[in-house]
């Protein structure tokens, strides 16, 4: 799906990424984790074709993103942001609405499209409530929607991205679990999810793989069974923590990581 | 799954909504269309519409008076009014700052330079006479083109255009352009003082078909472009790197809508000189009265727009006949205290900025 290779990003003077060959697998959920100011936001960048690389390649689908055209990319990944703000006031329908406006479609075709997937996904309450008057929390299941619907071309989702810088930042439980379930039911359909999330102990849930970054480096990478122990996890936070193991059964799933 | 009573609810708002603004953009087209009798029957000479119609022309002076001066004059003013508010309603779209308007990148004060200069040179040399009638205009419009080059110089490059830049480059531009204005005031005399000062108040006396033809074009094209890209606009308005991942070229639009507005302005201020305030407050209004989607506001800005100046003009050239009050007097006039009672109104709903 999205592949990186030898990818090196320099601002200024300073190195950000240097040397990160990485492949993001389709039907597969991968965490960037690392503590702040390690590089995972300039990973996420280069994967959206946000800087000049210095040296190496992202590839999208076997092809050089930059090779494609906004309106294409715009069609096989989707990227969603902190909590937004700085709004002018329209409806989550018309929100939602703009979406769709890389597909030559009828407004009914639309139309339809998206009260399906409002229903779906739990949001149809929401539709035409003023976007500025949303909870963080509801804005965020919003943007969800909204980058399903810029994805979505039939349920198969395979060759399609979902891109998402701490979307749970805002989040109670209850919203980040409804959320995260999203993203499952997005990987089920053969879609790609990366994502950032401070909070490694509810992002390992969900994530089949995790990414670790530490000084603009790749220090580990690998299932989330496989990397999610304490060295590992120690040296790129530098803290000294403990596992916790659920001993009902010995899933990833159920191990905390605790400092 | 969920009876989908809330997905009908949906659905039929959805379809009240699809055609409720249309009502509104009735009324204000009748609206306008009530204004230009009105506006093509006032005036200093007693030429009345009714009487035309019924007679036919009764003399060849007031035929004159109706169709070659009246007539383009009222034109004029709908459409430099249409256009002004709708590069309002754009710039501040896509510069996603309520504050946007014409003036505030440099453009028309630019343009009020070289208008300037242009009257300048006119008090000490002698031109022949038909380029002294396009002189002033003319040189409006190399200032405002001048302003924009300027400008896209400034805020442009690879990565995009970044609009904190735009918008900084833009008051550069503009306390420049002044300065350098106040400079040629201080040396010109008196009779080209007055000129000048009357030129930045805005007039639309002396309209004909020709200035008309010249200005129409770029506001019909521009208002074509608009409202193509609309829903990119909105987009942008929300975020312009979320609109760029969601495909669209923000680059691309941010250019040639500059262009729009500086050419649109530019034809605007070159033939009636600085008609304030219109490009910054119809919007708002439109906005707080209408609804903030442009596909709302961008037709009822237009009209609203047109609407407003030419009651503006009409009330400039009638109020002490036969003298005319210069119609930048009369935009704000009437707008300021329009504008502050909706503020006042609707304080607390100030969300959508």
């Amino acid at each position: 799906m999205f592949s990186v290779e030898g990818m090196s990003v320099v601002a200024g003077r300073q190195q950000l990424l240097s040397e990160v060959t990485l492949q993001f697998e389709s039907n597969s959920i991968t965490a960037i984790l690392g503590a702040n100011g390690a590089g995972k936001s300039t990973l996420f960048k280069s994967l959206l074709g946000e800087y000049p690389l210095k040296k190496g390649h992202v590839r999208l689908n076997g092809k050089a993103i930059n090779q494609y055209s906004l309106s294409q990319l715009s069609k096989m990944r989707a990227y969603i942001a902190q909590v937004k703000t700085g709004f002018f006031s329209m409806l989550v329908y018309e929100y939602l609405q703009l979406a769709r406006l890389q597909y030559p479609e009828s407004e009914k075709y639309s139309e339809n499209l998206i009260l399906t997937l409002a229903e779906q996904f739990q949001i149809a309450h929401l539709l035409m409530r003023d976007v500025t008057c949303l909870s963080g929390g509801e804005l965020q299941l919003i943007e969800f929607v909204r980058a399903y619907l810029q994805l979505y071309q039939s349920a198969n989702m395979q060759g399609k991205c979902l891109l998402l810088d701490e979307p749970a930042s805002a989040l109670d439980i209850k919203q980040t679990r409804l959320l995260y379930g999203h993203l499952k039911t997005f990987q089920r359909q053969g879609g790609t999810v990366i994502i950032i999330d401070h909070n490694i102990n509810a992002v390992a849930n969900i994530a089949t793989n995790l990414v670790l970054i530490k000084d603009g480096k790749l220090l580990a990478k690998g299932t989330s069974k496989a990397v999610f122990n304490k060295t590992i996890l120690d040296t790129c936070f530098e803290t000294n923590g403990h596992i916790i193991l659920n001993t009902a059964n010995n899933a990833v799933e159920n191990s905390i990581y605790q400092v | 799954m969920k009876t989908p009573t809330t997905i009908l609810k949906v659905q039929q708002q959805i379809a009240q909504r699809k055609h409720g603004f249309q009502p509104k953009i009735t009324a204000l087209i009748m609206a306008l269309f009530v204004v230009a009798v009105i506006a093509l029957n006032a005036g200093a000479v007693d030429v009345n519409l009714w009487r035309w119609l019924s007679v036919g022309a009764s003399s060849p002076l007031q035929h004159t008076i109706l169709w070659d001066i009246r007539f383009p004059r009222i034109v004029m003013t709908m459409i430099t009014g249409a256009g002004l508010a709708l590069c309002g309603a754009v710039l501040q779209a896509i510069c996603r700052n309520p504050l946007a308007d014409p003036g505030l990148i440099g453009v028309s004060s630019c343009a009020a330079l070289f208008a300037g200069a242009a009257f300048a040179v006119l008090g000490t040399v002698h031109l022949p006479l038909f380029l002294m009638s396009y002189f002033v205009p003319l040189s409006a419009f190399l200032g405002a083109s001048l302003a924009l080059i300027l400008l896209l110089k400034i805020a442009d490059s690879e990565q995009g255009m970044n609009t904190l830049v735009l918008i900084l480059a833009g008051v550069a531009i503009n306390a420049g352009a002044m300065t350098l204005l106040g400079l040629i005031q201080f040396v010109v005399d008196d009779a080209t003082l007055r000129q000048i000062t009357f030129w930045s108040m805005g007039s639309y006396a002396g309209i004909n078909y020709t200035s008309l033809s010249i200005t129409i074009v770029p506001v019909m094209l521009g208002t074509y472009y608009f409202w193509q890209i609309r829903h990119q606009l909105m987009l942008m308005s929300c975020s312009e790197k979320q609109a760029k991942y969601q495909g669209v070229d923000t680059r691309k639009i941010k250019l040639i809508s500059l262009w729009a507005v500086a050419a649109i302005v530019a034809v605007c201020v070159s033939f009636t000189g600085i008609v304030g305030f219109v490009g910054l407050v119809v919007p708002h209004i439109c906005r707080m009265v209408f609804g903030t989607h442009l596909k709302v506001l961008l037709p009822t800005s237009l009209l609203s727009g047109a609407l407003l100046v030419a009651l503006a003009d009409t009330l400039a050239r009638t109020i002490i006949i036969p003298a005319e009050i210069p119609i930048g007097l009369i935009t704000s006039m009437v707008g300021v205290p329009f504008f502050l009672y909706l503020i006042v109104r609707e304080k607390r709903k100030f969300d959508y900025v």
